[in-house]
C-alpha cells in the first residue's frame, strides 16, 4: 500500500470489484484471484465475457486464474519489475501512452533536480554506511514563485516524462526475457493488448495481491504497476485502476485502523521522538502544496488528528494538554512483523498478545520464529479455534521441557457470531449481522480487550506507574462499559459534533479545534443521523457502471472510484462516454461522488486530491528504494543480475542480526526457484477445523514440474521433500505440467510451488510452508520475501505425518 | 411278499439333486422378478426385492457348488452313443408314446443326456455372468450389459427345460420321480423307460 | 410448487416405456447450465453439495492432483475433475464437474429392476428412492456417464438429486447457488439452452472454433448441459462422445424379455397340451 500512496496519495485499491467488469484488459500478476478471490473474480470473467476484454494471467505459475485466462505467460518468481518495467519501455517506444492524460494528470512535465540520477543499479545519493537512501537529490526543481517548474511538452531532459523513459530504455524484450524467463513473443503479445489501453476509449486494468508485496522490491513492483497505468492513462477510470486485492474479508478495514504498523487509523502518522509537541508532528505531517493549482488535501491533517485524539480522549483532550498529544507513544524504528519479532529474538520482548491471527505459520523463517517465541516471557492467543501459535513449545523438533514462555490461549467468537462490519478490498464498509450464536461461554473479542482494559487501569489506579496518566484518561464511553457492542464502536470511528452531540456526515466538518471527534475519518459518514450508512442493501444503478451508491458506505465520502477525476479530460469531458466516472454539466459533476467539490470547476485544481502536486506521481520521492522502479534479484536468486552484477538485490533492504547466513550461499546447492501461495480450498488456518474443506484440500503438498520430477525420480502422489538453508518440509508431491522450467540467462530455471496452510494443529496436519521462508523483507514495508527463495529437491520414502 | 425295486439314484445323488433343484427354481423366481416388473412380487417369496437381491446371487452360489457335484457324479454316464443318436432320430415317436419305435435308453435317453448338457453349459453361463453381475466393480458397463443378457438368455433355456423335466419327472411319466425320492423305480419301469439299464436290485 | 413433482417415469414400470401424461406436463422443465469456460475449479459446489444434501464426510487424500477425491462415491454426488492437457504450446487445464446429468431418456432408470427405486418428474429430474432400491447396480451400468454409486453400507446406489427438495420450495440446487463466478446457472430448460448457445458465440469469438453445447441426444438430451470450450476434446473432459439410453445388450434384453415371456407361457401350455393329447405313461399301460 506503501507504493500506491507514494503515487496517488492513498493506499487502496483505486476500484472496486465490480468496477471490474468495465474493463478491456484484465491483467493478473502478482494475484491468484481464482483461488484466492473467487467471489470477486466473478466480475474478471464478466469483463471477459460481457465486454470482450482479454484477461491475462503473468505467474511462475499457471494457476485456476491462468485456467480462465485468454493467455498466460509464465515468468520466473521476483522478475515482476523486469516485466512491468519492460512494459512501460514497449508503451513508451511505441508511444502507446495517453498523452493528453499523462500531461493532465501525472507530474510527467515536473522537472527534477539536476543532481538526480541512477547509475549501475543505484539511485544517487546512496550511503554504503547505512545503506540508506539521501534522498536530496529526488527533489524537483522549483521556481522563484516557490512552486516547481514544469514543461508541458514533457521535451525538457530534466522532466519527469524524459527521465522516465530513459530509466526504463534498459527494459527492452530481449532484457526482460532474459531476466523472467519468458519468450520474446510471448512477452510482445502480452505488451500489444495490455499496451492497447493506451486510448480515451480503451481501458484497463490491473488485479494484483500479495504475489506483489512480498518481495523485497515489493513496493517497487507495485509503483512500476501504478507508472504504467498512469502513461496509459487507466487510473481514475471506471474499469481501470491498479486494484490490490486484500487477503481476507476484512484486511482492508483492518488496515484502515492501524493494523500495520507505522500509522494511526485512517493513515496518520505515528509521532515519532523528534516531535516533542503536537505544533511538531502537525508541521512535520501535514504537506505543503508544490504548486498553485493543487487541493493538497492532506493540508487538513491536523483536522483529522486533532479529531482522532479527542475520539480517543473526550473531555481530557483539550488545547492546552495538546489535545492528549503527549499520550501518545512516539516511535522509534518501525513495529513491523520481522523488527517486532527481532526484538523478541534479541530477548527485549517480554510479551505478545496474537488477536485474529497466527503468528507462527504466518511468518517466514519457523525455526527462527520459535526460537523467539520461546524467549518471551508469556504469550497469550486469542482466537475461535487452538492454534499453532498457542501451541509453539510442541513444534515438530522443539522439546517442550526447555521453553519457559506462559502461554494463555483465550477463545473468543468468530465473526459469523457477531454483528459488525467488513471493509472490502474494493473499500466498501459492508454491515453483517450476527449468523450464529456463539458456543456457550466464548466471549468476544470485544469483551476479552475490554476487560484487560478495565484492569489493567485498576492495576494502575492501585499501583502507579509508567504511562498512567494516558491508561486513566482513555475514554471509554459505552452503555456498557464492559462490553462495548459494535453499534456503539462504529458510531465513535465514525465521529460526532461535540457541541449538538450529533453524528457527523462528512470528514469535512472535521475540525483541529477539538469540536469534532472522529476515530477514523475515511470512515466519517459511514454511520450518520440517517442511521448506519453501512447496512445500506439498495441496488440502484443508475451509471449502469455497478458504482451502487446505495450498497453500504464506500471510503472516502461514498466514493466508488478514487481518483475518478482523472476520468475525465481538462474540460471536465470523460474520457469515453460509455464508461464515464464523472462528467461536468458545467455546473456540478454528475454520476460518481467526485473526488473534487461536486461544484468546484474542473480546471480549479489537479485530479489527484491527496498529493501536494495535485497529480499522480511517476517520479516519487516517498519510497526508500528509488523514485523510479528498478529491477533487483530476490535476496535468494538462481541467477545474477542482468542488469547490473554489482548490485544484484536491493541495496537498502534491512538486515537483521543473523540472516545473512540463513541465505543459501552461491556454494550451497540450493539450485531451484521456489514459491509459497494459498490455495480456494483454504481460508487462512481457520478451514483446517471445517472437515469438509479438508476433506476438499486435504494434504500438504509440493508442486513440481514434470521434467524436474522425471530427473529426481519422483512421482505423482509420491512423496517429495524440500528444503532450503532454514528448514525442510515433505508432502505429496503433485507433479504438474503447469510449471515449465525457463531459461534465464542462458541457464534452465526450475519453480517449484509450497501452499501455506498446514501445521502442526487442526484436523489436517502437515509441513509449514515458512519452515523455508527467509527473516527478510521488502525495503519500505518489511513485508516478507515469503515468494521468492531457493530450495532443493528430493524423492522421499517415508511417510511422516 | 416283498416287492422288488432297482436303485436308481444313491442318497447323496438325491440330495445334490433337490440342491440343484429346489436353489434353481428359488433363483428362477427371483430372476423372474428382477426381469419382469409385473412379478416383482415374488421377491416377497424371500422377504422382499432387497432381501430378495442379497439371497439371489448367495443361492447361486451354493447351486453353483451343486452343479459341479451333479457334473462330477452323472458325467460318466451322459456321453452319447450310437443307439442314442437314434433315439433322437425317434423323438417324435417317444412324445406319442409310440414306444415300439423308439429305441431302446440305457440308465439315461438321449434327453436326459442332452438336458444334463445344456444345463451344464447354462451353468457355466450363469455363474460366470452371475458373479460379475454380483461383483460388477471395475468391470465396464458395457461388459456388465451383456452379461445381463447372457444372464437372462441362460434364464430362459434353462426355465424352458425345467418345465419339459419337471413335466416328464412327474405327471407325464408316473413312478419316475419316485427315483428321485427314495432313490428306487420299479422293474416295471425301468423295462419301459431305460430297457438297456440293468440297475442293482432293492429288496423293500 | 409441489406441481413441479409431478411423475413422468418410475423404474420398473410401465412409465418407465411410455412416459405418463400428466395435467402439468407442460410445467416448467428445468435445467443445469455449467459454462466450463467460467469455472476456476473452486470446488465450492462440490462442498455446498455435501452441506446441503448432508453427506458424510469421506477420508480423502491427496494423490498427486488439485482434485479432492479420485472418484464420485455414494457420499459424493458432485466432483470436481482436474486435468492437464497440452495442445502444442498451450496448456489447458481442464476443470470439469461431474455429477448427475439428469438424462431426458434416463439410462439408470430403464435399467432398474426395482419398481419405484428411480423416478424421473415432469420438470426432469432424475431421483433415486433409496428406500425402494434393491441395490443390484444395474443402474450403474445403465448409465453412459458411469454417474452412480454404490454404498457397501446401505447397500443401495446414490447419486446427485438435482437438488429435489430446493427444488420443490421453489429454489436452485445448492451447487448453483454457491458459484461464484455464476459458471452454474438454473433455470427453464429453453432458457437455459438459448443461453448456452449466446456462450458458445461468445467463446468462438475469443477463438474457440470448436466451443459446443453438451446436450447429447442420444439420451434426449440432459437437464445439466455443458458449454464446453474445446468441443473437440470431450475425451479429455471425461464426456462421452455419443451416449446412448440404452446401449445395444440392454436394448437386446429387452426384446428377449419380451419374447421370453411367450416361450415361458408357451412352455407350460405345450407341457399341459401334451399331456391332454396323450396322457400319463406308465408299465400298467404296457403291461
Amino acid at each position: 500500500m506503501a507504493s500506491l500512496a507514494a503515487t496517488f496519495g492513498r493506499g487502496a485499491m483505486t476500484n472496486h470489484w465490480k468496477d471490474i467488469k468495465n474493463a478491456d484488459v484484465v491483467l493478473v500478476m502478482g494475484a491468484n484471484p481464482a483461488e484466492n478471490h473467487p467471489c470477486g473474480f466473478k466480475w474478471a470473467i464478466e469483463a471477459r465475457d460481457e465486454n470482450g476484454a482479454a484477461l491475462l494471467t503473468i505467474d511462475p505459475r499457471f494457476t485456476r486464474t491462468s485456467a480462465v485466462a485468454d493467455k498466460h505467460m509464465q515468468i520466473r518468481p521476483g522478475s515482476d519489475i523486469a516485466v512491468l518495467g519492460g512494459l512501460i519501455r514497449y508503451i513508451l517506444t511505441n508511444n502507446l501512452h495517453h498523452t493528453e492524460y499523462v500531461q493532465e494528470h501525472t507530474n510527467a512535465s515536473f522537472l527534477v533536480g539536476g543532481d538526480f540520477g541512477f547509475e549501475d543499479g543505484l539511485f544517487s545519493g546512496f550511503e554504503e554506511a547505512t545503506s540508506a537512501y539521501d534522498k536530496a537529490s529526488w527533489g524537483y526543481e522549483f521556481g522563484s514563485d516557490g512552486y516547481v517548474r514544469r514543461d508541458q511538452t514533457l521535451q525538457d531532459p530534466r522532466c519527469v516524462f524524459q527521465l522516465l523513459q530513459r530509466h526504463y530504455e534498459r527494459y527492452t524484450p530481449e532484457m526482460v526475457a532474459q531476466i523472467a524467463g519468458c519468450s520474446v513473443e510471448k512477452f510482445l503479445e502480452m505488451a500489444e493488448i495490455i499496451g492497447s489501453t493506451g486510448r480515451a476509449d480503451r481501458v484497463g486494468t490491473i488485479m494484483y495481491a500479495v504475489g506483489w508485496t512480498m518481495h523485497t522490491v515489493g513496493s517497487q513492483i507495485i509503483r512500476t504497476a501504478a507508472i504504467m497505468q498512469l502513461l496509459l492513462g487507466n487510473i481514475g477510470r471506471p474499469g481501470g485502476g491498479i486494484n490490490a486485492l486484500r487477503g481476507h474479508a476484512n484486511v482492508q478495514g483492518a488496515t484502515d485502523h492501524a493494523i500495520v504498523a507505522g500509522i494511526l487509523p485512517g493513515y496518520l502518522k505515528v509521532p515519532t521522538p523528534e516531535q516533542e509537541t503536537l505544533r511538531d508532528h502537525l508541521d512535520a505531517s501535514t504537506p505543503s502544496p508544490l504548486v498553485p493549482d493543487t487541493s493538497n488535501y492532506w493540508g487538513n491533517y491536523p483536522n483529522f488528528l486533532v479529531s482522532q485524539l479527542k475520539a480517543w480522549f473526550g473531555e481530557n483532550a483539550t488545547p492546552a494538554n495538546e489535545f492528549g498529544y503527549q499520550y501518545l507513544g512516539k516511535q522509534e524504528g518501525d513495529a513491523t512483523w520481522l523488527s517486532i519479532w527481532d526484538e523478541a529474538y534479541q530477548g527485549r520482548l517480554e510479551g505478545f498478545i496474537a488477536l485474529g491471527f497466527n503468528p507462527l505459520l504466518a511468518g517466514p523463517d519457523v525455526p527462527r520464529l520459535i526460537e523467539s517465541m520461546s524467549r518471551l516471557k508469556w504469550k497469550v492467543v486469542i482466537d475461535p479455534f487452538m492454534l499453532d501459535s498457542a501451541e509453539f513449545w510442541r513444534s515438530p523438533g522443539v522439546n517442550p521441557a526447555n521453553i519457559e514462555t506462559e502461554v494463555m490461549y483465550l477463545p473468543t467468537t468468530h465473526w459469523i457470531e457477531r454483528d459488525g462490519s467488513f471493509t472490502n478490498s474494493g473499500r466498501w464498509a459492508q454491515w453483517k449481522e450476527k449468523a450464529i450464536d456463539p458456543p456457550d461461554g466464548v466471549r468476544s473479542d470485544t469483551y476479552v480487550l475490554s476487560e484487560l482494559f478495565w484492569r489493567v487501569k485498576e492495576l494502575y489506579r492501585q499501583e502507579g506507574g509508567a504511562y498512567n496518566e494516558p491508561i486513566q484518561h482513555l475514554t471509554w464511553d459505552y452503555l456498557n462499559p464492559r462490553q462495548p457492542t459494535l453499534v456503539e464502536l462504529a458510531k465513535e470511528i465514525n465521529g460526532f459534533n461535540q457541541q449538538t452531540g450529533e453524528l457527523l456526515s462528512s470528514f469535512g466538518e472535521l475540525r483541529a479545534d477539538g469540536s469534532t471527534t472522529a476515530g477514523n475519518w475515511i470512515y466519517t459518514g459511514s454511520y450518520t443521523e440517517d442511521g448506519n450508512m453501512m447496512s445500506r442493501r439498495g441496488t440502484a444503478d443508475p451509471t449502469g457502471l455497478g458504482m451502487h451508491h446505495d450498497w453500504a458506505f464506500s471510503w472516502p465520502l461514498n466514493r466508488r472510484v478514487l481518483y475518478n477525476r482523472a476520468s475525465a479530460d481538462a474540460a471536465g469531458n470523460p474520457w469515453d462516454q460509455k464508461r464515464s466516472g464523472i462528467a461536468w454539466t458545467g455546473r456540478e459533476w454528475i454520476g460518481d461522488v467526485p473526488d473534487y467539490g461536486r461544484t468546484t470547476p474542473p480546471g480549479a485544481a489537479g485530479a489527484f486530491i491527496m498529493t501536494e502536486e495535485g497529480v499522480a506521481r511517476l517520479f516519487s520521492s516517498q519510497l526508500a528504494d528509488g523514485p523510479f522502479s528498478e529491477h533487483y534479484e530476490p535476496v535468494e536468486s538462481p541467477t545474477v543480475n542482468a542488469l547490473h552484477e554489482s548490485v544484484p538485490i536491493n541495496p537498502v533492504i534491512n538486515w537483521y542480526d543473523g540472516v545473512r547466513e540463513t541465505l543459501a550461499a552461491a556454494t550451497d546447492n540450493f539450485p531451484y526457484a521456489c514459491t509459497v501461495y494459498r490455495v480456494v480450498e483454504h481460508e487462512h488456518f481457520v478451514t483446517r477445523n471445517v472437515p469438509l474443506l479438508v476433506e476438499a484440500m486435504p494434504d500438504f503438498f509440493v508442486e513440481i514440474p514434470e521434467g524436474l520430477a522425471a530427473e529426481k525420480g519422483i512421482d505423482n502422489g509420491g512423496r517429495a521433500r524440500v528444503w532450503s538453508k532454514r528448514g525442510s518440509v515433505e508432502g505429496v508431491a503433485i507433479v504438474t505440467k503447469r510449471i515449465k522450467p525457463l531459461t534465464v540467462n542462458g541457464k534452465t530455471v526450475w519453480t517449484i510451488g509450497i501452499p501455506v496452510h498446514w501445521g502442526f494443529v487442526g484436523i489436517t496436519q502437515g509441513s509449514m510452508a515458512n519452515l523455508l521462508t527467509p527473516y527478510v523483507g521488502d525495503a519500505n514495508t518489511r513485508c516478507p520475501e515469503f515468494k521468492s527463495f531457493l530450495v532443493n529437491v528430493e524423492r522421499a520414502e517415508s511417510s511422516l505425518a | 411278499m416283498a416287492k422288488s425295486f432297482l436303485r436308481r439314484f444313491t442318497y447323496f445323488e438325491r440330495v445334490v439333486h433337490w440342491v440343484v433343484g429346489v436353489t434353481f427354481v428359488l433363483l428362477l423366481l427371483t430372476g423372474l422378478a428382477f426381469a419382469y416388473p409385473s412379478l416383482f412380487w415374488l421377491t416377497t417369496f424371500l422377504g422382499g426385492g432387497s432381501a430378495a437381491r442379497v439371497l439371489h446371487p448367495q443361492i447361486g452360489a451354493v447351486f453353483g457348488v451343486g452343479l459341479l457335484l451333479m457334473f462330477g457324479l452323472w458325467v460318466r454316464d451322459m456321453f452319447l452313443d450310437s443307439q442314442d443318436r437314434q433315439w433322437l432320430g425317434a423323438i417324435k415317436h417317444y412324445a406319442a408314446h409310440e414306444r415300439d419305435k423308439v429305441p431302446p435308453a440305457g440308465k439315461y435317453n438321449a434327453g436326459q443326456k442332452l438336458f444334463f448338457w445344456v444345463q451344464s453349459l447354462l451353468g457355466i453361463v450363469f455363474v460366470a455372468s452371475g458373479l460379475l453381475l454380483w461383483f460388477p466393480e471395475g468391470f465396464g458397463p458395457g461388459l456388465l450389459n451383456s452379461m445381463r443378457l447372457l444372464h437372462y438368455l441362460a434364464t430362459l433355456g434353462g426355465g424352458l427345460f425345467l418345465i419339459v423335466h419337471v413335466y416328464l419327472g412327474t405327471i407325464a411319466y408316473p413312478g419316475t420321480a419316485r427315483g428321485m425320492i427314495d432313490g428306487k423305480v420299479t422293474p416295471e419301469w425301468a423295462r419301459l423307460h431305460h430297457p438297456r439299464w440293468t440297475g442293482e436290485r432293492v429288496e423293500r | 410448487m409441489s406441481d413441479t413433482l409431478s411423475i413422468k417415469r418410475i423404474s420398473a414400470s410401465p412409465s418407465a416405456l411410455i412416459p405418463l401424461e400428466s395435467l402439468r406436463s407442460g410445467g416448467p422443465v428445468y435445467s443445469k447450465l455449467v459454462d466450463i469456460s467460467k469455472c476456476i475449479g473452486c470446488k465450492g459446489c462440490e462442498v455446498a453439495c455435501k452441506e446441503w444434501n448432508d453427506l458424510k464426510v469421506e477420508q480423502t487424500s491427496n494423490f498427486g492432483s488439485m482434485q479432492s477425491h479420485q472418484d464420485l462415491s455414494s457420499n459424493t454426488w458432485l466432483l470436481m475433475r482436474f486435468n492437464e492437457v497440452e495442445d502444442g504450446d498451450d496448456l489447458h487445464w481442464l476443470i470439469k464437474k461431474d455429477a448427475c446429468l439428469h438424462c431426458e431418456e434416463p439410462g439408470c432408470l430403464f435399467a432398474c429392476p426395482a419398481p419405484g427405486a428411480i423416478v424421473q418428474y415432469q420438470n426432469g429430474i432424475v431421483d433415486f428412492n433409496q428406500e425402494n432400491c434393491i441395490g443390484c447396480q444395474y443402474c450403474v451400468s445403465g448409465c453412459p456417464f458411469d454417474i452412480p454409486r454404490f454404498d457397501k453400507q446401505t447397500k443401495t446406489v446414490a447419486k446427485c438429486n438435482m437438488c429435489i427438495d430446493r427444488v420443490e420450495a421453489g429454489l436452485e440446487p445448492a451447487c448453483v447457488k454457491t458459484c461464484p463466478t455464476n459458471a452454474i446457472e438454473w433455470g427453464i430448460k429453453d432458457d437455459m439452452l438459448a443461453q448456452a448457445e449466446k456462450k458458445v458465440e461468445t467463446l468462438r469469438k475469443r477463438g474457440y472454433d470448436h466451443a459446443a453445447v453438451y446436450n447429447p441426444g442420444g439420451v434426449g438430451g440432459t437437464h445439466m448441459m455443458y458449454v464446453v470450450p474445446h468441443g473437440d476434446r470431450l475425451n479429455d473432459y471425461s464426456l462421452p462422445a455419443h451416449p446412448v439410453a440404452s446401449p445395444g445388450p440392454l436394448r437386446g434384453l429387452n426384446v428377449f424379455q419380451r419374447i421370453g415371456s411367450y416361450l415361458f407361457g408357451a412352455g407350460v401350455i405345450s407341457a399341459l397340451a401334451h399331456f391332454l393329447a396323450v396322457g400319463p405313461e406308465s408299465p400298467e399301460d404296457h403291461a
